[in-house]
């Protein structure tokens, strides 16, 4: 479950957000990818949309949008 | 009666780039006339409230800060510096000064000030000119006109270049550099350096957009840590258009984010109406067609031209597309040189130009387009002209 979260927010980022190429690992730091605020937006939006989840203040955890890994957890976690 | 003047030298457009060329054209003993359509001096820096001077320093940050380019580049570096505080900062691969455009406005002015033979022309639009057999030049504003033997032009938008016909190059319209909006509110109770501010305000926009409480373009706002206690910059990014459009949209967004930000965030409750540009952020419109046009090539390879006049340190930085900035750094982590041609028309005698309009590639202009390069091009402009003229009187004498 969470690998399959992983591969399609790779692609979703990639696609819709900002280039990963093969050195971005799911554990890579992803403010360093190019997680900037613009790009934040967009990604809560997409992810949003993309999985039917809603995002709290509480979900704004530095942590939580810090890697593919670490994104596909919280995901999964609110999908329970 | 129309008024008529007679300088040496006409610069036309009064930001980055004509500040430093109609300056150094002046400290070279020159009469200058520096024209700028709006009331105060900077353009983009000041106008459009641009608020970081990018490309002033080496590109290598293995190493502390160090200028590129000496004299106006620096001198500025260094008011702005000692005005508003702030030092440089370290962002990622590249060195940035925080600068506030109030500061900029008030060092524009007395920069040029301080030049007894330097005239400058506030709220007077070129509106035509025209070349004479003898090579000299009459630029017409309105009612008034200057004549001139050298011509530098720092508009922007190569509008001399358009006044006489000759060869400007300009982006596709998928291709060019996309256009912004910024504001800014004071006494705010927080700072916008505060990282889970940042993320609240990215979820709280989201959530306020699908509720359609906010426009769409809100999603394209990112803000900045103002030089000044207590104020926050917001930059809206925007699809090119013309300038008009871009303030309507650009306007109505500021009032809707300010009334917004007082809602959800205590911190703004007592914010300030939002302080508006006068001018929309525009990146990219025409450029000159010169003897040399440099290339990213160039650039990133650092092509060593014997006519060097100045140096680029700013990587090549597209924003063709809402997905954000995409940077290309230079092979090396030294400046790139600039050479002398590209600041020179290869059409017209006696025309030269500086900051966003010289003879650069599309690719090219996305790295010496900031601040800390047309300080640097506008000052070697300057100094071309003067040189220009210097070597007419002794051919002719
Ligand atoms: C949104 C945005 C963000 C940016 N961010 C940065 C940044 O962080 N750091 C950085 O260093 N650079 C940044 N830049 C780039 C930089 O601000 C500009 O490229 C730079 O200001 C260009 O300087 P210039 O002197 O060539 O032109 P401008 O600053 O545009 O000045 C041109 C002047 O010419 C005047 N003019 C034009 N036509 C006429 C006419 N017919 N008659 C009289 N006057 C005329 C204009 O009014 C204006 O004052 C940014 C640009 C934008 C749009």
């Amino acid at each position: 479950m969470i690998q399959d979260l992983v591969t399609s927010l790779r692609t979703l980022i990639h696609e819709q957000l900002f280039p990963l190429d093969d050195s971005v690992t799911e554990s890579s730091d992803l403010h360093a990818a190019g997680l900037d605020s613009l790009a934040l937006m967009q990604l809560i939006l997409l992810v949003e949309n993309e999985y039917s989840v809603k995002i709290t203040p509480g979900d704004l955890d530095r942590e939580n949008f810090s890697s593919l890994e670490k994104l596909a957890e919280m995901i999964a976690r609110k999908k329970i | 009666m129309p008024e008529t003047y007679a300088v040496d030298i006409v610069v036309i457009g009064g930001g980055s780039a004509g500040i430093c060329a109609s300056v150094a054209a002046a400290r070279k003993g020159a009469s200058v006339v520096l024209i700028e359509r709006w009331d105060k001096l900077g353009g983009m820096g000041t106008l459009a409230m641009v608020q970081t001077f990018c490309g002033l320093y080496h590109p290598d940050v293995s190493l502390p800060p160090q200028l590129a380019n000496p004299g106006l580049p620096a001198e500025i570096e260094q008011l702005s510096r000692e005005r508003t505080g702030a030092e440089p900062v370290k962002m990622g691969k590249v060195y940035v000064l925080p600068q506030h455009p109030d500061v900029f406005a008030s060092i524009t002015q007395e920069l040029t000030s301080a030049e007894s033979s330097l005239d400058v022309w506030l709220n007077t639009s070129c509106t035509g000119i025209a070349q004479h057999p003898d090579e000299s030049f009459t630029i017409y504003c309105g009612e008034r006109s200057v004549t001139c033997r050298a011509l530098i032009d720092t508009s922007a938008d190569a509008i001399v270049a358009g006044f006489l016909g000759a060869t400007r190059y300009s982006t596709p319209p998928e291709k060019t550099q996309r256009a912004a909006f910024i504001f800014s509110l004071q006494n705010v109770g927080l700072s916008a350096a505060d990282e889970s501010f940042r993320m609240r305000l990215a979820l709280e926009i989201v959530h306020a957009v699908e509720a359609k409480e906010l426009s769409r373009l809100a999603l394209g706002t990112a803000c900045r840590a103002s030089t000044k206690h207590g104020e926050i910059f917001f930059t809206t990014d925007l699809d090119p258009a013309e300038a008009t459009e871009l303030l309507s949209q650009g306007h109505l967004l500021a009032i809707q984010l300010t009334e917004f930000l007082r809602r959800k965030f205590p911190e703004f409750s007592e914010a300030s109406e939002p302080q508006l540009a006068a001018q929309p952020g525009i990146r990219e419109t025409f450029r000159w067609k010169g003897c040399y046009t440099l290339t990213a090539e160039d650039l990133i390879e650092g092509t060593a031209f014997p006519d060097a006049i100045a140096f680029a340190t700013w990587p090549i930085e597209l924003r063709e597309n809402t997905k954000g900035p995409r940077f290309t750094y230079f092979n090396q982590p030294v400046p790139a040189q600039i050479p002398l041609r590209t600041l020179v028309s290869a059409e017209i005698n006696g025309v030269f130009f500086a900051g966003r309009c010289i003879s650069a590639t599309h690719e090219a202009l996305a790295s010496v387009r900031v601040m800390g390069t047309c300080f640097a091009t506008g000052q070697a402009a300057g100094h071309a002209a003067v040189d220009y003229l210097t070597v007419d009187k002794i051919t002719s004498a």
